[in-house]
């Protein structure tokens, strides 16, 4: 099954995904492009799988809502168990990694960047990360696309030694990170949704939008 | 004539009745003989007990040899670090189960990085064991399981039968003069909870002393000679058979604690199957199963 490689037609920028004391966030801009136009402007990257887990997806958005439709599969298959099991994040994780890495070999990606997070059952925060090679890793900070570059200094800058982040300060680590993809990334906007999976709540937050001011384009001329 | 009769009886010694040369075949009762025939291959063979306490389970098998040159059967089988199972009946279908069920917990391990919940297992193997009930050209395992297993939820103890039926037991036993066993284990039940992990032992230990045969019962001083397995699986404790040092010392154990409420002999047998000359009508349904069951949760 081997196929040229072709560009995602609706991609999606990035993801940014934090731990902090109390759980994990995730969060995303709600734009997929069209070619070269803004042409989906209100979609959610960042979903809740369950009570415990969140998920955010980048790269073709196409191949990232497959790929949510199987585990939502998942989902209600644990729902019919009836048992109490639910899907644990590092568990979901470990799936997506086997699952994305037998696409890769058998030449048929899925083009996906995935940050995956929650609360695993003993009550830690999990924050993963897995891409369309297979690549898995889990991080206290993890970041896909033009985030790695762009804004994982900015947050690693941020990020106070020997304990993790509190709620409120992984929330302005977030916001101000938001605020540089804008700036900086031609395929975003400004509004954006946060994903908070923590003991007390499993949510998506938002559309926030994103302060910027553009004063600056006024000294920008000459060409 | 007279022929004619003598072959007719000698037909209807070897089968007890005529609903039961397939699995396929109900019975005008209502049902399946084959299935039953299978359920009593389990009470061949030798006792095993299995127990729980707030953060262990724990199987206890006694071991017989069939003769006195070979070594006794295997009967405590780990199938992965948070379950393992213990056999009564068929070892040959019981090797084969058990290797099903450690492939499922190791593909599991694979795809998802974390063991099997043990009743999710159970269930496929549930659902594994029913075809054999339903097919024509199968025959029902004839083997009894009891599982020990930790997951999140806390500690198990499964029965599996040969009829695909399976059971979430707070204690059990299977196996041959298992009653006795199960007689200990039900005045006792409501002290396991709050157990430490050697009494726990203990108790098991002492459920199976009563299953062995009245002879040996009297010949045997109190618990140190007798030729048993032992397996704990808990918190903080992956899936392990207990060696000849530390069964010894549980034995020892065993024997100095006593113990006050024992069955002094044996219960009914329950091992003859009794339908032989009563086709027609029902037998009592084996009691075992409710008093130590749990509620599907």
């Amino acid at each position: 099954m081997s196929r040229f490689h072709s560009d995602s037609v609706t991609p999606a920028s990035s993801v940014v995904g934090v731990k902090f004391d109390d759980g994990v966030m995730i969060a995303a801009d709600t734009l997929v492009v069209y070619g070269n136009a803004c042409r989906y402007q209100d979609v959610d990257r960042v979903m809740r799988i369950n009570r415990n887990t969140i998920l955010g997806g980048g790269r073709d958005f196409a191949d990232v809502q497959a790929v949510v439709r199987t585990i939502s599969h998942k989902i209600i298959e644990d729902h019919c168990f009836q048992d109490g099991h639910h899907l644990s994040p590092k568990s979901l994780h470990s799936w997506m990694t086997r699952l994305l890495y037998s696409r890769r070999n058998k030449r048929d990606k899925l083009d996906v960047d995935l940050v995956i997070g929650g609360m695993t059952p003993n009550n830690k925060p999990y924050l993963g990360y897995v891409d369309s090679r297979g690549t898995a890793l889990t991080s206290d900070v993890v970041t896909t696309g033009f985030s790695r570059v762009l804004v994982e200094p900015l947050i690693r800058e941020r990020q106070p030694r020997h304990r993790p982040f509190t709620y409120v300060e992984a929330v302005n680590a977030l916001r101000e990170c938001m605020k540089v993809l804008f700036y900086r990334d031609t395929r975003s906007i400004e509004y954006y949704t946060i994903g908070v999976c923590s003991r007390d709540e499993c949510k998506i937050k938002g559309p926030f939008k994103a302060k910027t001011c553009w004063k600056i384009a006024e000294l920008n001329t000459g060409f | 004539m007279i022929l004619r009769f003598v072959f007719h009886y000698i037909w209807l010694k070897m089968f007890r009745n005529q609903y039961d040369s397939d699995v396929t075949v109900w019975s005008p009762q209502g049902r399946l003989h084959q299935v039953e025939y299978a359920i009593a291959a389990v009470k061949l063979g030798t006792a095993t007990v299995g127990l729980k306490n707030n953060d262990y389970a724990v199987l206890v098998a006694l071991c017989k040899p069939p003769s006195e040159l070979s070594a006794s059967q295997r009967k405590l089988i780990p199938i992965d670090d948070h379950l393992g199972i213990s056999i009564a009946g068929i070892t040959a279908d019981a090797r084969v189960l058990s290797k099903y069920l450690r492939s499922e917990c190791l593909s599991y391990k694979h795809s998802y990085g974390s063991t099997y919940p043990v009743s999710r297992l159970i269930t496929n193997l549930g659902n594994k064991m029913q075809t054999t009930t339903q097919r024509y050209d199968r025959r029902p395992y004839g083997v009894g399981l009891l599982i020990a297993g930790y997951d999140e939820k806390g500690p198990h103890i499964y029965k599996v039968e040969p009829s695909a039926n399976f059971f979430n037991c707070k204690a059990m036993t299977i196996g041959s003069r298992s009653q006795s066993a199960r007689t200990y284990l039900e005045r006792h039940l409501s002290t396991f909870n709050g157990c430490s992990k050697d009494d726990i032992i203990c108790h098991g230990i002492h459920a199976i002393r009563s299953s062995l045969p009245n002879d040996e019962l009297n010949k045997d001083d109190g618990a140190s000679q007798l030729n048993i397995t032992i397996a704990i699986v808990g918190k903080d404790q992956p899936f392990k058979i207990l060696n000849n040092d530390e069964n010894t010392a549980y034995l020892e154990m065993a024997k100095e604690r006593g113990t006050s409420s024992m069955a002094s002999k044996p219960q009914k047998d329950d091992d003859n199957f009794s339908t032989e000359d009563q086709p027609e009508s029902s037998t009592p349904r084996d009691p075992q199963v409710a008093i130590g069951t749990m509620e599907i949760q």
